[in-house]
């Protein structure tokens, strides 16, 4: 009998696929005409049949089966419908609930997945390379990004793997004219002509092609050519760079935020390389290592041996010396923005690490809308017991109550979509209103972020749903038919856990905004050494330069202006800097210390403190005395620094003058030592200090009048210190005000998991609270009764977030700035009372209701 | 109301000519003897599966044997309305020959 058995790989085929009635009916058939089909033909044709009958089943099984489970599907789909239509408001919530924590964790998601593949839009990225040398610094190695001018293509020539190459130069601050107006720009960059094509930054307006081929071409950014032209098309007017060159625009390509990820490469404009030999003086040699330099590899192309070929041809281009590179390298350019911070680029360097936070925050808000559905979701199936019990009775398996359990919860994912999609919208204008660093992220530009909404609306359903599920499938049907669930204490400690996670976290969430902000005051009014009140710059055009001083001694007539002085910064983000070597030092390397240039009166315009020594005089040659600060004089462990040399550059210049520390760059650095000169070149702002802080807008009202005598034809721009600086630092108060909008929405969670929690318990309790109401307990005390077991989970709640805060916000506020306020509990007692606040709100809303109702309607319907 | 389609009313009548003894294997081997074409098995379950769907046909479980590897047979049965949707697709069958001029194709019903 035994070697008479059907093909078993075929039978658990069908088995997998049939429903267990029948896979016995077509097994039997199949088999008894099998054994007929041995005993007749043989064993081998019998095979071949049943696998020819077994496989030509297939498809009408498949089909069949998902015709009973799509029946079944519409019967739950009816029903859940028709409970989210029972119960408006419940499921508003719900819908809104599991809508807003999907809309939140989508933003994150897309903004972590924006940042996450850097680069990820040029064509042939992956076979594009730096060139990097190995520098002699006296002290170690010094890697660079910044190479020779004619290293790039002298490669191209000598290795045959080198497809194509590009180089880019990075400007100094670049003075544009446009008509009348003058502008500083940072970001104008100079680059081949071919840079356009070896790097596919999303073109607007233009040629790819001829985009940079004429010399006087420029490309400019969205934001720039909206700056100068307006709505109007900016192509074929002309702007002038630094007074000198006339460039034609030929091109607009996107602002580098709003490429479809982050960027390496950053620039606002882009202006032929051949250009910036005429307005930056010869970079054009092997001496100065001036522009980056990327080469495309072949295809395929071994980058081992392309580098062990760098390594001859080293030694070919350079003699050797101190001056020439230790060796030369290939660095992929891909993701340059978070990699090797020891290369000195082009690219800012970001810790990789920073936006991992996008992800955890976004998970968080999705945590915290599931936790609300299943806080209500499960809360309310009690109401649904009966229903339970009888699809049980009749023959409900656990698996099929899972089923509509899961596609109830994934029915009301999929009918928050569109609400999802629209928190999504609105979520991301506020973000684009608060903080001015959002690259363009929105459903309209990048419709992928739809599909990522469908799915994750899925998967929110499934997850949603596993919890109530699997608890309401697992209830015993006579006890829920009889009324006597037993309300297992895991289920209710599973529930209280959940309240005490949302309230954590919006203890958490409003924690760091408030310390966040509260820093973002401090830094406002911390004293820096200097006086910012009162004081306002106005920046000098080329023109005014050479006349400054005229303009300044003009203003000394104003009586209300108590001192003038030009400088070559502006005080709140100054950071140049300069190579010295102090007196008596025996070093290789040069110390880089803060530099900044400045005339007489500057000192006292900017309130700045002599500890010893005298300031900038008129009554003295100051071509080579210097002023040091204090930290300097500390660092150099010099006790009297003054009449002590120092060399900067090639010149020697004498100390005069020490100063109290003060900190004029961004705050994100520790405080450094610093020197100031006399200008030797001419200035880019004169600042100006009023007698009267109050009266400093009619101060600078006459100023732009004397300004306009002085020389009608040139603009006047000016800006308060104060302002400027609240500019620089706004970073604090942004990400307060983003942090603070997630603790509102938070709360609001929080609440209505409590408002669940409590209305769950009021019912349960009905009776109880309606004898003790007969029996005299007043409607305080029955409050106090219900209250207090909710009470004592906000207050776990705030027990446990509170350090937590703690230490993230005080860590948030170091990464921030170097100058941090001093963290007290205030902060932490307000947010612990005021989430507590919040609660005793949300639940007497729900328990006074059962507080006042009156007894007999409680205990008569029975 | 639709009509049957043609495998629907050969299973149909095959299951009624079989009477007690309409299960999967015997329903296969009648519906060969009586029109000479070899259906698979794939191609009854599914006009059986639709007819039980509508109704027209119950299934009845019945008892183990040894030469199906101890699984039990299913009987099939037809229900009042499978024999109302024969006699409607009898019906309008008559309808549609009658007046067929071709005397070749005259039928005797």
């Amino acid at each position: 009998m035994k070697q008479n058995r059907p093909p078993r790989l075929a039978n658990i085929l069908l088995w997998m696929i049939l429903r267990r009635d029948d896979y016995l009916e077509k097994t039997g058939d199949l088999e008894e005409v099998y054994s007929s089909l041995v005993e007749d033909k043989g064993k081998a044709i019998a095979i071949a049949w049943y696998w020819m009958q077994t496989i030509t089943a297939i498809p009408a099984i498949v089909r069949n089966s998902f015709y009973w489970s799509m029946s079944m599907f519409k019967n739950y789909l009816k029903i859940s419908l028709r409970k989210l239509l029972q119960q408006k408001i419940y499921s508003f919530i719900t819908i809104s609930g599991l809508a807003v924590g999907l809309g939140i964790f989508l933003l994150f998601f897309t903004l972590y997945s924006w940042r996450a593949t850097p680069d990820s839009f040029h064509k042939d990225i992956d076979r594009i390379y730096n060139v990097v040398q190995v520098l002699n610094s006296g002290t170690g190695d010094r890697h660079t990004a910044y190479i020779a001018y004619p290293l790039a293509p002298s490669l191209k020539n000598d290795l045959p793997e080198i497809e194509d190459y590009t180089r880019f130069y990075e400007a100094p601050q670049t003075i544009v004219q446009h008509k009348e107006n003058n502008f500083y720009e940072n970001g104008i960059c100079f680059a081949d002509p071919n840079f356009l094509s070896m790097f596919t930054f999303n073109l607007i307006e233009g040629n790819y092609l001829t985009l940079l081929s004429r010399p006087n071409s420029i490309v400019l950014t969205e934001s720039v050519a909206k700056k100068y032209f307006g709505d109007k098309s900016p192509i074929g007017k002309t702007l002038t760079l630094n007074n000198k060159a006339d460039v034609v625009v030929t091109g607009v390509v996107k602002n580098i935020m709003d490429m479809p990820s982050a960027s390496s490469i950053y620039f606002t404009s882009l202006v032929p390389l051949e250009l910036a030999k005429s307005l930056y003086g010869s970079i054009d040699n092997w001496k100065d290592n001036s522009v980056s330099g990327f080469i495309r590899l072949k295809e395929k192309t071994d980058l081992k041996q392309v580098e062990s070929k760098l390594e001859q041809l080293r030694n070919k281009y350079y003699e050797s010396g101190n001056d020439s590179p230790r060796r030369l390298y290939l660095y992929p350019t891909k993701g340059l923005i978070y990699k090797a911070p020891n290369i000195e680029r082009f690219a800012n360097y970001q810790e990789p690490g920073s936006f991992i936070i996008f992800i955890i925050v976004g998970s968080l808000f999705l945590l915290i809308g599931i936790f609300n559905y299943i806080n209500l979701a499960t809360a309310r199936y009690t109401e649904r017991l009966k229903e339970l019990g009888v699809r049980k009775v009749i023959g409900a398996g656990k698996l099929q109550l899972v089923k509509q359990f899961m596609s109830e919860s994934i029915l009301t994912a999929l009918l928050a979509l569109p609400l999802t999609l629209a928190a999504y919208n609105v979520v991301y204008s506020i973000f684009n209103a608060i903080t001015p660093y959002m690259p363009d992220i929105s459903i309209w530009n990048n419709k992928q972020i739809i599909l990522t909404a469908i799915i994750m609306s899925i998967l929110t359903g499934v997850l949603a749903g596993l919890y109530p599920a699997l608890f309401l499938s697992s209830l015993r049907p006579i006890q829920i038919i009889k009324g006597k669930l037993n309300k297992g204490k895991s289920h209710g400690r599973m529930r209280k856990s959940l309240v005490i996670t949302q309230f954590a976290l919006s203890t958490l969430f409003i924690a760091i905004a408030l310390v966040l902000q509260e820093q973002a005051d401090y830094i406002r009014h911390v004293d820096l050494g200097y006086e910012r009140k009162g004081v306002f710059a106005v920046p000098l055009p080329e023109e005014i330069k050479s006349k400054y001083e005229i303009f300044k001694t003009r203003l000394y007539n104003n009586p209300d202006i108590e001192s003038a002085a030009a400088s070559m910064g502006a005080p709140g983000n100054w950071q140049t800097k300069t190579n010295v070597i102090p007196e008596g030092m025996e070093i290789s390397e040069p110390i880089k210390i803060y530099s900044y240039g400045v005339d007489y009166g500057f000192l006292e315009t900017m309130s700045l403190s002599i500890i010893s020594g005298r300031p900038f005089s008129k009554d003295y040659n100051e071509e080579n005395n210097i002023i040091i600060n204090q930290k300097f004089a500390v660092n150099l462990g010099w006790n009297m620094p003054i009449g002590k040399t120092i060399k900067i550059g090639n010149k020697t210049s004498k100390i005069i003058g020490v100063v109290k520390d003060f900190r004029f760059d961004n705050l994100h650095w520790p405080l450094g030592p610093t020197v100031f000169s006399m200008i030797n070149k001419n200035p880019n702002y004169l600042l100006i200090k009023t007698k009267n802080s109050g009266k400093i807008n009619s101060v600078i009202e006459q100023t732009k009048s004397a300004w306009k005598e002085f020389s009608p034809n040139i603009p006047f721009s000016s800006f308060t210190l104060e302002n400027y600086f609240n500019d620089i630092n706004a970073d604090a108060s942004i990400t307060s005000k983003l942090f603070g909008m997630l603790g509102a929405l938070a709360i609001l969670y929080s609440g209505l998991g409590l408002l669940a929690l409590a209305s769950f318990a009021v019912r349960k309790r009905k009776k109880e609270i309606a004898i003790r109401k007969t029996l005299g307990a007043s409607m305080p005390i029955i409050l106090a009764m219900l209250s207090k077991d909710f009470m004592k989970l906000v207050i776990i709640a705030d027990f446990a977030a509170v350090p937590i805060a703690y230490l993230l916000s005080k860590k948030l506020i170091e990464l921030q700035s170097t100058i941090t306020m001093p963290l007290g509990a205030g902060v932490f007692i307000f947010t612990a009372l005021f989430i507590l606040a919040v609660a005793i709100l949300f639940i007497i809303a729900q328990v006074y209701k059962a507080a006042v109702s009156n007894p007999a309607d409680s205990l008569k319907c029975e | 109301m639709k009509l049957l389609s043609r495998a629907e009313e050969i299973i149909l009548l095959v299951i009624l000519k079989l009477d007690k003894d309409a299960y999967g294997v015997k329903i296969r081997e009648k519906i060969f003897s009586d029109t000479g074409a070899a259906w698979s098995f794939a191609s009854i379950y599914t006009p059986l599966e639709k007819l039980v769907r509508k109704e027209m046909v119950v299934k009845m479980k019945g008892e183990p044997t040894q030469e199906r590897g101890g699984k039990s047979k299913y009987y099939y049965k037809v229900t009042d309305d499978g024999i109302q949707a024969l006699k409607e697709l009898q019906e309008s069958q008559k309808h549609i020959w009658a007046g067929v001029p071709d005397a070749l194709l005259r039928v005797e019903l």
